[in-house]
Parts: C-alpha cells; structure tokens; sequence
C-alpha cells in the first residue's frame, strides 16, 4: 500500500497534469490549423479593394510634378550657412568680450587708481581669460549642435529631393498608362454567358509579362474556390482566356516602367457590366 | 492552486502565441502590395468553339462519328452562347483522340475551346463514344469523358456530350439530354382532340402517349423522367394519373371519392402531390406511390391546389384563396408554418427555379380578368 501511495498517487497527478497540456496542446494546434486553413489561401492574395485608385493617383503626381524646383535652390542655400556660422561665431565673441559687467565691482574698492588701474587690468585680464574660455566652449557647443541640427535637417531635405529626381519620376503607371492596359484586356475578355450571381464572380489573375508587354505566366488566384463553384470556375476561366489570347499580346506598357509592371494584378469584375 | 497557476502562465504563453501568429499574418496580407488593374468590362458574344469531326476507323464507325458531331454542333448552336468555326478554315486535321492537339493552329482560328471525338464499334454491337474538351488558350484539357451504349442510343450520348460541354463552359446544368411532354391538340375547334405526348428537346422521337378518348391537362415529369403524372377525365370526373413512358403503363393515382388534380412529382419521385376536392372543399395531399398512403396537408374549407415542392423537398408552394383573393403561400412539408408569400393583386402561377430560394410568381390584372371569364 505504501509504495502504491509512493509510486502511483505522483503518476495519477502527472496525468492529471498531462490532461491540462492535453487541452492546451489540443486547443494550440486547433488554432494553428484554423490559422492555416484562412490564412494560407489568402496569404499570396492581394486584398480586393472596391474603389478604384483614382484620387490617390492624382495626389502622387501633383507631389511629384510640383517637386524639382527645391532640388535647385537647396544647394546655393546650404554653402550660405556655413558662412553664416562663421559670422555667428565672430558676432558671438565679440559679444561675449564687450559684456563682462565685473568691472563695476572692482572699481567700488576703495584703492589707489593707479593700483586699480592695475588691478582692474589685471583682474580684467583674469575674468576675461576665463569668460572667453567659456564663451568659446559654449560657442563651439552651439555652433557644433547647430551643425548637426543642420546636417539632419540636410539630409532629410536631401532624402526628400532623391525621391523627387526627374529620373525616377515617371516610375509609378500613370492614370492613361492604368487605363490603356485596362482597354487592351477588356478587348479580350468575352464575359461568361450564364455568369450567375454576377455580384461575387471577380477574378483575381496573376500576369508575368516580358519586356515586350507578352504574357510569360498567368495563374488565377483563387484555386481553391474554383473547385468548388462551378460559376466561378466558368468566370475565372473566362478570364485567363482573356489574358492568354492572342489578340491581347503586347500589352501597352510602357518599357522604361518595367519593374513596375513586370507582375501585375488584373481583376476581371463582370459586376458592373451585369448590373449588379 | 500550483496547477491553476501553471495553467494560467501556460495561457499567458499562448496568448503571446496567438498575438505574435496574428501580427505575421497580418504583416504578410499587407506586405504584399502589386499593382492591380480592375477590367470592369468585356464584350458578351457567343463564344467560339471548334468541334473536330469525330474520329472512326472504318465506314460505318465513320458515318455514326459524322452523325454525332452533326448533332452535338446542332445542340450548342442552338444554345445560341456557342459560335462553331467552320470547319473548313481547321488547319490541323486530328487522328486520334490520345494526341495532344497542336494548340496554336486552333488559336490562328480564335477557337477558345475544342472538342474532339471518336467513335468505336465492338463486335458484340455497342459502341464506345469518347470526347475530349480542350481549353485552347490555357493549353489544357477541360473534360474528357467515355460513354459506352448500344448503338441505337447514338442520339441520346450525343446530347449528353453536348450537355457535358455546355456544363463544362458555362457553369450551368446542360439541357441537351431531356425530353419535353406536352399536350398536342388537333382536330376542329367543337370537337379538339387532345393528345399527350412526348418528344426530345431538339423536336426528335416524337409520339403520342395517349390515344385522344379522354381530355388530358397539366402532364409533368417524375425526376427520372421515366414516369409522366397528368390530370385525364374519366366521364367528368377529373383524375390523376400515373403513365410509365417506356411500358405506356397507365395507373390512377388513388382511388378516392372526388376529384385529383394539380398533379406534381416529389424531388424524389417517391410521392406525387396533388389536389384533392370534395363537397367545394380543396386539400393538398401527398400520395405515397410505394406504400399507398395519402396525407392530407391542408385543412382549409376553401380551396387550395397547385402544389409543388422545392427542390430539396423540405418545402411545399401552393396557391390558396384563404386570403380573401388567390394568393401564392408556402409551408413545410408536413402541412406546417404556412406563409403567405405573394401580396397584392392575385398571384395565380408560380414555378420553383433551380435554387431552393426562388419562386417566379405570375401575378397579374389581365390573369384575374381571365379566371373570372372562366
């Protein structure tokens, strides 16, 4: 009885312990499977947004377009301050020389002048040595911080301008450039006849183009729905026939934007075009 | 105490699991950023479709191939969502149906899809029918199915792999191999002789079920469309039947006092449903076709009738004047939770769709005038 109470009790705790894990390992492994299963097929998909990016479009360009000038201006302005530091320093000095007030005390001791005189030269000559040094370090200091306050500020600027290089301008599509490829495929596209439940048939398609504006590789997004809605199989079907015919080859892209438009994204919606 | 303490810095851990999982994924959706372009339009044509001859060895395989694709071409282009290329501009000429075809001759063509077939005769008198459906421009195969039958079935499997293909490219159920039942009419007007009978959807195999002694009215299919229910009079006392279309077997659905009508078909073919009247008074009953027993569904002095169910059974519509005017209500298949679905002016025809949620209603002024003419 005594080595059952020894050897078995501890176990019965362990196990009843082992239960706890049991429900937390059951419970985690629960979670990361229901992660996987709404996470994994969303985790390449680009998330649908229903308006067009229109507005924003015109922001970045205003930005971009208003941007050069600065880049002009900036560097005369920055040679100017460094002269500028120099005459601060000068102006500081000669300020900090001409302040000094302990000459006022020093004549209220009641001494012989020529001694005062003395005194006061030499006292002068003490005081002022320490001020100056002061004045100077604190000078340096401030001309040191005022430095780096205008290194930073410099190179923000200077970040700012690198965006703005009439080099990289043109970088993003442009609203006529969105909308050329936008014709050139709606050419292509014959929409599913049945196309039941229009409303929720957009089709996601992935497109690798070649520099000549060919399709290289197109995947729909979706697979896993297209196993199990026969409409939407019909429609995403329909849409990768739209992007492989061969009437749509060489897509008008413009070449000098390639990295832009290299993978792209083409979201056939029959929504608007059934009324829904 | 110690093993709630343990469990709850346990569940302290796994929160910091659940939060740092939540965090990845989240970073991963929004990371992601492509450029997407939204095509919000297209054209709406027919789309065009190459349909090889199918293959046969010989001269007879030879002429039953010509013979299905004629059909298979006839039913897609009547569905009018389907543009056959003419075959004289096919630049490959296909010889079997296990070689791949060579895709970018059929692209030159703006076919969007391909069908090729062949036919084969054994010697026990079947013939085995395979097709195969090809996505041009995908440069895959989209269907391939096989049907083996007896010979004189050749029309039959050539409406199945039109319905196959129809299926396969619009997402839709085919229609190509269903039969229509009707009432033919002929004679002079006093004296119409009125007729049942039954025909293919392309009009083909045409005949007569019934021999015209007896008015016939509202025939409708049993879901294996081997049996058609109908309203016959007998004398002047209205009945419904029951009609085995291959036997031409005809039974009375019932014999009970009074009069049947409005016969329909459960989704399982099990049951048919009908109207039941006796002393001015209308019910819907079921009647069992395998055990013999009717169910009355409907208690209601005056009249209901035109019932039918929803397509998975669960439901029954009807059209019932409980309301003061016809109107369309809807219960439960065990005569329960009624609801009256149509308001307004009275509501007389309604037809479940496809989907369990749909109900088409005619309801209309000029259809009040004409009852009341009747």
């Amino acid at each position: 009885m005594i080595l059952n109470n020894l050897i078995f009790l501890p176990i019965k705790r362990e196990v009843l312990e082992k239960k706890n894990y049991l429900l937390q390992s059951l419970g985690l492994h629960l979670l990361i499977i229901m992660l996987i299963y709404y996470g994994l097929p969303n985790l390449f998909r680009y998330r649908a947004e229903f308006l067009p990016p229109l507005p924003v479009e015109i922001i970045n360009i205003s930005n971009k377009t208003a941007a050069p000038k600065i880049n002009f201006k900036k560097t005369p302005d920055t040679s100017k301050n460094k002269t500028n530091y120099a005459n601060q320093e000068n102006i500081k000095y000669n300020n900090q020389t001409k302040i000094p007030d302990t000459t006022e005390t020093i004549e209220e001791t009641k001494e012989a002048v020529q001694i005062k005189k003395k005194k006061i030269v030499k006292l002068k000559e003490l005081k002022k040595k320490p001020n100056q040094l002061q004045s100077v370090l604190k000078s340096i200091e401030q001309v040191k911080k005022d430095f780096s306050d205008k290194k930073k500020k410099d190179k923000e600027e200077n970040k700012n301008e690198e965006k703005v290089t009439p080099t990289q301008l043109g970088l993003n599509l442009s609203i006529s450039e969105i909308d050329a490829v936008r014709r050139h495929f709606q050419q292509c596209w014959n929409i599913p006849s049945g196309a039941r439940e229009a409303g929720g048939l957009a089709t996601e398609i992935k497109v690798r183009f070649n520099k000549e504006g060919n399709v290289i590789d197109a995947k729909i997004v979706d697979i896993r729905r297209m196993k199990r809605d026969r409409y939407f199989r019909t429609a995403a079907e329909s849409a990768l026939r739209a992007v492989l015919n061969p009437r749509c080859k060489n897509a008008p892209l413009p070449e000098n934007k390639f990295d832009k438009w290299k993978n792209l994204t083409l979201n056939f919606d029959p929504k608007s075009i059934i009324g829904y | 105490m110690v093993i709630n303490i343990f469990f709850f810095i346990k569940l302290k851990h796994t929160k910091k699991i659940i939060f740092s999982f939540l965090i990845f994924f989240s970073y991963i959706l929004n990371a992601n950023a492509e450029l997407k372009i939204d095509i919000t339009s297209g054209y709406t044509e027919p789309t065009p479709i190459g349909i090889h001859e199918f293959i046969g060895t010989n001269d007879e395989e030879k002429n039953l191939a010509k013979q299905i694709t004629k059909l298979v071409i006839a039913d897609l282009n009547n569905s009018g969502l389907f543009k056959i290329i003419d075959p004289k501009s096919y630049i490959q000429k296909i010889s079997s149906t296990n070689i791949m075809p060579k895709f970018s001759d059929w692209k030159v063509i703006n076919s969007q899809a391909l069908i090729v077939g062949s036919s084969l005769l054994t010697p026990s008198g079947h013939v085995r029918i395979e097709f195969r459906l090809w996505d041009v421009f995908a440069e895959q195969q989209m269907a391939g199915w096989a049907f083996s039958t007896v010979r004189s079935n050749w029309r039959q499997i050539s409406h199945r792999i039109a319905d196959k293909v129809y299926e396969r490219l619009t997402g839709e159920i085919g229609y190509f191999d269903t039969r229509i039942v009707y009432i033919a009419e002929s004679g002079p007007q006093k004296k119409r002789i009125k007729r049942l009978a039954i025909m293919d959807q392309d009009g083909a195999n045409h005949r007569f079920l019934t021999d015209g002694n007896n008015l016939v009215l509202t025939p409708r299919f049993s879901p294996s469309q081997q049996e058609v229910t109908y309203l016959s009079y007998i004398g002047r006392v209205p009945r419904v039947f029951l009609l085995d279309i291959e036997t031409g077997k005809q039974e009375i659905v019932g014999d009970f006092p009074g009069m049947t009508f409005a016969p329909r078909f459960s989704p399982f073919g099990d049951e048919v449903i009908m109207s039941l009247a006796t002393g001015g008074n209308s019910d819907i009953y079921t009647y069992n076709l395998q055990t013999n027993i009717r169910k009355q569904l409907t208690t209601y002095r005056g009249i209901d009738t035109s019932p039918s169910f929803s397509p998975n059974g669960k439901r029954i519509v009807f059209n019932s004047d409980r309301g003061g005017t016809s109107q369309i209500y809807v219960m439960s298949n065990k005569g329960k939770k009624i609801k009256r679905i149509s308001f307004g002016k009275a509501a007389t025809q309604h037809q479940y769709g496809l989907q369990e949620e749909i109900i088409s209603l005619l309801q209309s002024f000029l259809i009040k005038l004409f009852i009341s003419v009747l």
